[in-house]
C-alpha cells in the first residue's frame, strides 16, 4: 500500500540576505492511510515547514514530497478537497459568516449551493456550534472559531488532514476539548491525520505513532504503538521524548 | 435624516495622501449655527453690494429651481452625473486590475509606480490642456482628464489593500487549491471592499470637481459648460445655483457611500482594520 505521505530525503534551505538557513535537511518518513502520527518538536526544527511542504505552499529545494502519491506543487486539482489543514490561528475570512467560512472549500470544489449549505450546517452542528452558523468570526470565541475552522478543515471529507498547532492558542481546558472533538471526528472514516506539535501529552494522547524532530528537521526519534501503550510504557515514551528534545542541537545556518 | 457629515475634526488623508470627504455622522448644532451665519452674512451683502456680485437668497433659490425643472438644464445635470459616475467606473475597473497585478507582481509594481509618482506631479489642469490640444472630441477630453486624475487613488487603494491581506490568509486560500478567479472571488476583491469604498469616497468628490473643470476648460455642455455661460453673463445666481447642484451631488453619493459602507462591512468591529 502506497503512502498517504511521504518525505523522500528532503531538505529545505531558506536563502536570506547574508546566509540560508537550514529549515529540514533529509528528511524522509513515511504517514500510512489511515494512521494518526504526530511530528514532534522545539520550535525552529521545521516543523511548520514540513506542513508547507505538503500543503505545496513551497517547493523542496532537494527531495520529494508526495500526498496521496501526488507531487502538492504540480499543477491541476489532483488534491482538491482530499487534503485539508488546521492551522495554529483560525485563519476565518472575517466577513463570512461561520456557515460560510465552512463551505469555503465545497464552494471551491464546485459543490452546489443547498448540498454545501447543508453539509457546512451538519458539521457545524458536530461542533456544537449549529445555532451560530450566522454568526461572523469576531462575534465568536477563540474555541468556537477554532471549532469552526476544524470543520472548514474536514467538511470536503479529506483523505488527509494535517493540524499545525491546532490547539496552541486555546486554553487548556478548551485545547483538550477540542483535541478529543478533533481526535473523534478526524479519525472517523479512516482518514490519515499528520498533528504537528510541541506538547508532548498532545502527541501520547492522539498519536498511533511519533516522530520526534531535532534541528535542522531531522528524525532524531520514531515511537510507534502509543495508542496502544500502557502507562508504564507512555512513561518511557515521554521520557525518550524529553532526551531526545534536549539532545536536538540549535538551528543550523548553512555556509554563506 | 442628515446628508451633512461633519462630526469628524478635519479630513483624515488616505494612504496616498488624498484627503477623504468627511462622512458618517450627522451634522453637529455648531456646524449648523456656521451654515446658518454664512447664509445670513450672504442676505446682507446682497442688501448694501450690487445683486450682480451678491444676489439675494430667494433669487437664488428660483433660479435652483428653474434649473432643476427646466428639461434643457436637466440635461446638462444629467450629462455631467453620468460622466463622473461613468468615467469613474472605467477608471475603477482600469485601476484596481492594475493595482492588484502590481502587489502581485514587483516586475509590475517597479514599471507602474514612477508613472504614476510622475501623474501625481502634475497639475490637473495641465491634463485638462494636454486633452485640448490632443483631442477634438469631448468627450474623450474629459474622459481622459477623469481617468488620468483619478486613477492614482484607485490604484494604491487596491494595491496596498492586496498587500495588506495576510500571509496567514493567502496560505489557508491557496491550501485549499482555487482557481486564480476563485482566489480573486474568494479571497482579493472581499477584502480590497473597505479599500474600494475608500477609493470610492474619495474618487466621487474629486471626480465631480475634475469633470466640472474638464467640463469648464474642454466642454461645450454639462454643469461645466453651463458654468461657464454664467461667469459669461455675470449671473452669478446661475453659478450659485450650479454649485449647489454640484454639491448636493456630491454630498448625497458621499452619503449613499456611507450606507452602503455600514452594509457591506459590518462584519468590521468597531476600530478593527478591514482586513
Amino acid at each position: 500500500m502506497s503512502a498517504a505521505i511521504r518525505f523522500d530525503d528532503v531538505s529545505k534551505i531558506f536563502a536570506t540576505r547574508d546566509n540560508a538557513v537550514v529549515a529540514i535537511e533529509q528528511l524522509s518518513f513515511d504517514v500510512a492511510p489511515g494512521e494518526f502520527v504526530s511530528i514532534l518538536g522545539r520550535s525552529g526544527c521545521g516543523k511548520s515547514t514540513a506542513v508547507s511542504l505538503i500543503l505545496g505552499l513551497i517547493a523542496p529545494t532537494t527531495g520529494r514530497v508526495e500526498v496521496l502519491g501526488v507531487d502538492p506543487r504540480a499543477p491541476g486539482d489532483g488534491l482538491r478537497n482530499r487534503l485539508a489543514c488546521v492551522f495554529q490561528t483560525d485563519r476565518l475570512l472575517p466577513w463570512r459568516s461561520a456557515l460560510a467560512n465552512v463551505t469555503l472549500p465545497l464552494e471551491i470544489a464546485g459543490v452546489a449551493a443547498a448540498e454545501r449549505t447543508e453539509r457546512a450546517q451538519l458539521w457545524l452542528d458536530q461542533f456544537g456550534l449549529g445555532d451560530f452558523a450566522a454568526a461572523l468570526p469576531h462575534e465568536l470565541s477563540g474555541g468556537m472559531r477554532q471549532r469552526v475552522a476544524i470543520a472548514r478543515a474536514l467538511v470536503g471529507e479529506p483523505e488527509v488532514v494535517l493540524a499545525d498547532e491546532a490547539f496552541a492558542s486555546l486554553d487548556a481546558i478548551t485545547g483538550r476539548e477540542l483535541r478529543a472533538d478533533f481526535h473523534r471526528t478526524a479519525k472517523a472514516g479512516g482518514r490519515t491525520v499528520l498533528a504537528i506539535t510541541h506538547s508532548i501529552d498532545e502527541a501520547l494522547d492522539l498519536s498511533d505513532r511519533i516522530i520526534v524532530l531535532g534541528k535542522p528537521g531531522r528524525v532524531l526519534l520514531e515511537l510507534d504503538d502509543i495508542s496502544s501503550a500502557n502507562p508504564t510504557r507512555r512513561g518511557d515514551f515521554r521520557r525518550a521524548i524529553t532526551d531526545a528534545l534536549e539532545q536536538s542541537p540549535h538551528l543550523a545556518v548553512a555556509a554563506e | 435624516m442628515s446628508f451633512f457629515t461633519l462630526r469628524r475634526p478635519g479630513p483624515a488623508l488616505s494612504p496616498n495622501g488624498a484627503a477623504e470627504p468627511v462622512s458618517g455622522g450627522r451634522i453637529s448644532w455648531e456646524g449648523i449655527v456656521a451654515i446658518l451665519a454664512i447664509l445670513a452674512l450672504w442676505q446682507f451683502g446682497s442688501r448694501v453690494l450690487p445683486p450682480f456680485l451678491f444676489p439675494p437668497l430667494q433669487v437664488i433659490a428660483a433660479t435652483l429651481a428653474r434649473n432643476l425643472s427646466d428639461p434643457a438644464t436637466l440635461g446638462s445635470i444629467a450629462l455631467t452625473y453620468g460622466r463622473i459616475v461613468l468615467w469613474l467606473t472605467v477608471t475603477f475597473v482600469l485601476a484596481s486590475a492594475l493595482g492588484i497585478g502590481a502587489a502581485r507582481s514587483n516586475a509590475l509594481d517597479r514599471a507602474l509606480l514612477p508613472l504614476i509618482q510622475l501623474k501625481q506631479g502634475v497639475p490637473g489642469v495641465c491634463w485638462a490642456i494636454f486633452a485640448i490640444i490632443w483631442f477634438e472630441d469631448i468627450e474623450l477630453r474629459i474622459a481622459f482628464v477623469v481617468v488620468i486624475s483619478t486613477l492614482p487613488s484607485f490604484f494604491f487603494q487596491a494595491r496596498d489593500g492586496v498587500r495588506a491581506i495576510s500571509a496567514e490568509l493567502w496560505d489557508m486560500v491557496r491550501a485549499l487549491r482555487p482557481s486564480r478567479w476563485q482566489t480573486l472571488e474568494k479571497l482579493v476583491l472581499p477584502a480590497l471592499t473597505p479599500a474600494f469604498l475608500t477609493a470610492w469616497r474619495i474618487n466621487l468628490g474629486n471626480g465631480a470637481r475634475i469633470t466640472i473643470t474638464a467640463e469648464l476648460l474642454a466642454g461645450i455642455s454639462g454643469i461645466g459648460h453651463q458654468l461657464r455661460t454664467a461667469q459669461e453673463q455675470f449671473r452669478m445666481d446661475e453659478v450659485m445655483a450650479w454649485t449647489v447642484i454640484i454639491a448636493a451631488f456630491v454630498l448625497l453619493t458621499d452619503f449613499g457611500m456611507s450606507r452602503l459602507e455600514k452594509r457591506l462591512l459590518g462584519w468590521r468591529r468597531q476600530g478593527e482594520d478591514a482586513r
